[in-house]
């Protein structure tokens, strides 16, 4: 049954996300769109351009995956399923699991796919692609993770999309550090085992404790 | 061995029935009455003497003359921001495992206090930079990472401000001062890592020379009481809040009376 | 002790000064609201129990009223 819930959870994700393409889009769009306004508001240098491309990428990822987590559990609770999950005997933070997961893979997952595109026009080198890229796919997992927190929070507010960034971006800022940092570290030559370790960490820990969260936050909220 | 597991036991039962009555609005306030005047009378006397310490007796500083000063406001705050976070979430915890009403109001007592701390620490740390390393704003790993606990605290407070329920609010402000806890000192180690590859050099030195006793015996007298602040702040907030929210009770409503007809502040 | 001197902070004045000020300030603003907060939550209970008191007072005038008639 445990593996059914986490399985049942994301395939329902799957389903409604795919059913409505243009919400899967959205952050998507949003996301090359802040990225491409960088260069446009900065001295035509492409030098800076390539110095500051991580940094701006990763600003971009953290904003849009922002933009994804207002709508995580809004229908749900509109439409009642998430009455049905609290008082269901199935297990609330592995079926929570299984939704960010599915959720992920239609917002993370496609920034961090695209993000490498985004890359050239920056005129990042191949190799420093390749670090984004990696950083990307270990720090969105999270950033999902630790923003459905907050997700479930607010879900029942009706303006909650603004105070959703006040309490979750704080918090998104280590990842933001180690993500961006990796690239960084690459330019300069250095090693990114280190900022690499801190970001599997904080997924590691992330994967195991937020879970949990997710249900306790939906347990409050919800009455 | 049987006095030992006396003495134990009879402890444990004095803890306990501490905690259950701290748990009752009621008898909060009959032993804040007691502790309230307390916590004032240590705050006014600790920071009183330590402030005369430190601004007339200390000598200056051989390297950053009398602007050192600073430190006995600035420490002291940067010190209860974070101590003040540390009750915040350890009373929130108890709250929802314990169900105990008087620990979300500590909670929610608590946490206007720390950022009016926290943005104190801030304030008064652009200060002292300004005219030490020439400039109000460093991206300096601890004034980073104190700006980033201001706006967990803000968090933590609409959170607590957006719910119309009051179970709600008090629940969920709860659950993102734990989820805090865990997180605030990821972002203060990441934020070191960070400034120290920006850098290059620390403004603090660690393990610098040892402060002399004339200087260290103020900032401890300061910090002490600024402590003692806090506690007493958070008495008179923790005492309103029960007053409102027990408004309909009778007990409250003897109290209010009782105290109008003796003219009493409290 | 020399006053000017004191006050001179070595230089430092502005910086010395303003910190410690506002440090001050800050607290005594949270010892105010606190305590202006409890004389309003008081004020109004006692509103509430007056306003009370009076509906009881008007309530048992009606029904001797109704009882008379």
């Amino acid at each position: 049954m445990a593996q059914n819930t986490f399985y049942l959870f994301a395939r329902r994700e799957w389903q409604l996300l795919f059913r409505n393409t243009s919400a899967l889009v959205q952050p998507l769009c949003f996301f090359i769109i802040i990225a491409l306004m960088f260069p446009l508001s900065l001295p035509a240098e492409n030098e800076l351009l390539t110095r500051i491309g991580g940094g701006v990428i990763w600003v971009s990822a953290v904003l849009a995956t922002l933009l994804g987590l207002e709508s995580m559990f809004r229908s749900d609770y509109h439409d009642g399923a998430l009455e049905q999950w609290l008082i269901s005997p199935r297990s609330l933070p592995l079926a929570m699991l299984g939704k960010v997961f599915a959720h992920w893979s239609c917002t993370g997952l496609l920034l961090a796919l695209f993000a490498p595109l985004l890359c050239m026009t920056f005129r990042i080198p191949p190799d420093q692609i390749w670090v984004l890229f990696l950083g990307l796919m270990l720090g969105t997992p999270s950033l999902s993770l630790i923003g459905a927190i907050g997700a479930a929070l607010t879900v029942t507010l009706h303006r909650g999309g603004v105070l959703l960034a006040i309490i979750i971006l704080p918090l998104f800022i280590p990842i933001l550090i180690f993500g961006a940092g990796m690239v960084t570290q690459q330019a300069i030559g250095g090693s990114t085992a280190s900022q690499l370790y801190a970001l599997a960490a904080i997924l590691v820990l992330a994967l195991t404790l937020s879970p949990f969260a997710i249900a306790a936050a939906l347990r409050t909220t919800i009455n | 061995m049987n006095l030992i597991n006396a003495f134990f036991s009879s402890i444990w039962g004095f803890l306990n029935r501490s905690f259950h009555r701290l748990g009752s609005p009621r008898e909060f306030f009959k032993i804040s009455n007691y502790a309230t005047p307390i916590f004032g009378l240590l705050f006014t006397v600790l920071t009183g003497y330590g402030a005369y310490l430190g601004l007339f007796v200390a000598p200056a500083d051989y390297q950053q003359g009398d602007s050192y000063r600073i430190i006995f406001v600035h420490v002291p705050s940067a010190w209860l921001s974070l101590f003040i976070y540390m009750v915040m979430a350890t009373a929130s915890a108890i709250g929802l495992i314990w169900r105990m009403k008087m620990a979300f109001v500590v909670a929610i007592c608590s946490a206007p206090i720390g950022a009016a701390f926290t943005f104190l620490a801030l304030v008064t740390g652009s200060l002292w930079g300004a005219p030490i390393w020439g400039t109000w704003w460093e991206w300096d790993a601890r004034l980073t990472s104190e700006l980033i606990l201001l706006f967990v605290y803000w968090g933590i407070m609409a959170v607590y401000y957006a719910f119309d329920e009051r179970q709600t609010a008090e629940r969920a402000m709860a659950l993102l001062a734990i989820v805090g806890v865990v997180i605030v000192p990821i972002i203060h180690y990441s934020v070191e890592w960070w400034s120290s590859l920006h850098q290059g050099a620390t403004v603090f030195r660690d393990g610098g020379p040892a402060m002399p006793a004339s200087m260290l015996t103020p900032l401890l007298l300061m910090a002490l009481g600024f402590t003692f602040f806090y506690g007493y702040v958070l008495f008179l907030r923790a005492r309103n809040m029960v007053l409102d929210q027990e408004r309909k009770s009778r007990w409250v409503r003897e109290l209010v009376k009782s105290s109008r007809a003796t003219g009493e502040a409290q | 002790m020399n006053w000017s001197e004191f006050f001179a902070m070595g230089g430092y004045a502005f910086y010395v000064w303003s910190a410690w000020g506002l440090t001050a300030v800050v607290l005594a603003y949270l010892f105010t609201q606190a305590k202006l907060r409890n004389a309003k939550i008081k004020a109004q209970i006692l509103r509430q129990i007056e306003r009370e008191s009076l509906v009881d007072h008007s309530a048992r005038a009606t029904n001797k009223e109704s009882g008379n008639s």
